[in-house]
């Protein structure tokens, strides 16, 4: 049986030309560049344009940032598109922000660049990519979410296990050997581990917004 | 701050000239120089007049300089002098130079810091020393006015020391604030630019030792704007910091160090921890040949102390093979006792290696 290899269709946004071209570099074949972009404004036309599988997309921008192209592809083509957050960003709230509003995943900038293809091609297979930084930044945000509401943690005991091996810099696969659980299992356990970062933070907002009358 | 300090003595000054004014006319009969008072009282107006222009004016840092203070403690010293044989009578109580010299001390103390002011304020003590015995106190009133001279001497030399010592204080933190201003200007636009082109460097070089170079210069950057200067002492400065020392020895290795905002560690806790950060990152890289190492700070949800997790992808060993007490069993587990904590090493030949200092009880987060 040949495998056929399906190409992958990325848009890179950043306001650094050289990132952009060093990431375009990094990228190669089966993934597919098919538009850059310098600014908010213009990765949402260039996403409206050319439905990519994937946006390799910056934090800080013009225009709006980072965060206002995630709120956009979450309302417009949430399951079509992934946005993975690509940022040096020190900015631990914007970062949280990002990824409760749908950010598919959150790598940093020093990333070598092999780690970087390996990393996007597992994305568009349906992986979270997910830097230590941010499951260190989840744990805590998920604490914070227990202690304000219930009592209880939103994580049961597996999700936080793997939030806290992955935060140690754990690959899936070796959290998966350490719990002994499958990768597939981690994968799935990470993933819904964002979406209840999703559904809390939106929680919250309604609550916010009924508070306020809104 | 100095320009206040200045422009409030100038009002002072008129203030305090205007009152001198007043009693020696209201005294001029008792006077027995009265023409030399009115002259040296005049030459203050005019002092006080350019001076309060100095202050005002554009070019305020003139009246700072030690010419201008001199000026002004030669004139005050004069009155003060005066004022021991121009007063006729001293049955009325009044000086001449009572207050006059209050400007001069605040002037000195902005100009020139607490000691030079105090020496300012000694001076004049000594000026009104001089001028009560150029004066000739009548029998039987010395002991008093030694005693009055002494606490006007012991005031001034107080006023001198406070403004100068205040000025300086204020002067610092107006310093402190203005480089934090500047060094967050700088870090708004190297953030965007500086940091970014050396972490594309960084990832896209194949050689090691322009990575290397990039690397360092980035964390040197990172450290500066964003490190343990400005904050000092925090848990996440303090494992940053340990983090860069070793990377900076250690080329090969890449550390990236979170600290969860619930990790909290008094100045005791930090200082330990960091040192058993620091030794298991250079062992991670000596012995374990890693290329890149994870430390994590937590609230350990068992305890509800800190946990400190060192995670490195090098060889990792065999701890069967390394006796107790020596190598990372012997320095981690120090450090974390020093903290009134322990140290786990978890690791397997060919499996990275990973350390946890565990702080078990919020008490001992000194």
């Amino acid at each position: 049986m040949t495998e056929i290899v399906r190409t992958t269709t990325v848009v890179i946004a950043d306001d650094h030309p050289t990132v952009r071209a060093g990431v375009r570099a990094d990228l190669g074949d089966p993934l597919r560049v098919v538009a850059e972009a310098g600014d908010a404004a213009e990765a949402i036309a260039a996403i409206e344009q050319h439905r990519p599988n994937l946006v390799v997309c910056d934090l800080r921008m013009p225009e709006g940032g980072g965060l206002r192209v995630v709120k956009e592809v979450a309302s417009r083509f949430a399951e079509e598109v992934k946005v993975v957050m690509f940022t040096v960003s020190e900015d631990e709230a914007d970062l949280l922000e990002a990824v409760a509003s749908g950010a598919f995943g959150y790598l940093t900038k020093d990333t070598p660049g092999p780690e970087l293809r390996r990393r996007l091609l597992l994305a568009a297979e349906g992986e979270p990519p997910f830097s230590p930084k941010l499951a260190a930044l989840l744990l805590g945000e998920f604490r914070r979410v227990a202690r304000k509401e219930t009592g209880r943690n939103p994580l049961s005991e597996r999700e936080r296990e793997v939030l806290q091996q992955v935060a140690r810099g754990c690959t899936y696969k070796q959290v998966g050997a350490q719990l002994f659980i499958s990768e597939k299992t981690v994968e799935n356990h990470v993933r819904n581990i964002l979406g209840k970062l999703h559904l809390s933070r939106r929680a919250e907002l309604i609550r916010w917004a009924a508070d306020h009358g809104i | 701050m100095e320009r206040s300090v200045l422009v409030g003595a100038a009002w002072l000054r008129w203030v305090v000239v205007a009152f001198a004014i007043a009693v020696t006319l209201g005294n001029r009969h008792r006077i027995e120089h009265s023409g030399v008072a009115f002259a040296l009282l005049a030459a203050m107006a005019i002092w006080a007049l350019v001076a309060h222009r100095l202050a005002a004016g554009d070019g305020w840092r003139q009246a700072l300089r030690r010419e201008a203070v001199a000026t002004e403690l030669a004139l005050v010293l004069a009155l003060v002098v005066a004022d021991g044989f121009v007063l006729q009578s001293r049955a009325t109580g009044q000086h001449l130079a009572g207050a006059i010299p209050i400007a001069v001390l605040l002037v000195a103390g902005a100009a020139l810091g607490p000691w030079w002011a105090a020496g300012v304020g000694f001076t004049l003590g000594l000026a009104r020393l001089a001028a009560a015995t150029i004066a000739g106190v009548p029998e039987g009133r010395q002991g008093r006015e030694l005693l009055a001279s002494l606490s006007a001497s012991v005031v001034w030399i107080v006023v001198g020391a406070v403004t100068g010592g205040t000025c300086r204080l204020l002067r610092r933190a107006q310093d402190d604030l203005a480089e934090a201003r500047a060094r967050e200007r700088v870090a708004a636009d190297l953030h965007d630019t500086v940091l970014q082109a050396l972490a594309v460097v960084e990832r896209r070089t194949t050689d090691p030792e322009v990575a290397k170079v990039a690397r360092s210069a980035e964390r040197d950057l990172r450290l500066y704007l964003f490190g343990d200067d400005r904050d000092p002492g925090t848990l996440p400065a303090a494992l940053r910091a340990a983090a860069v020392a070793v990377e900076e020895r250690w080329g090969d290795l890449l550390v990236s160090v979170t600290v969860t905002p619930d990790a909290e560690a008094g100045p005791h806790t930090t200082r330990a921890v960091a040192a058993a950060v620091g030794e298991a990152l250079t062992n991670a890289a000596k012995h374990g040949s890693a290329r890149s190492a994870v430390v994590l700070a937590d609230l350990d949800d068992a305890t509800n102390g800190l946990l400190v997790t060192v995670r490195d992808d090098g060889t990792g060993f065999d701890p069967a093979l390394v006796p107790a007490g020596h190598g990372l069993t012997g320095s981690v587990h120090g450090r974390a006792r020093d903290a009134g904590g322990m140290a786990e090493v978890v690791t397997a030949l060919g499996d990275g290696c990973e350390i946890r200092v565990c702080i078990p009880h919020p008490a001992n987060l000194r």
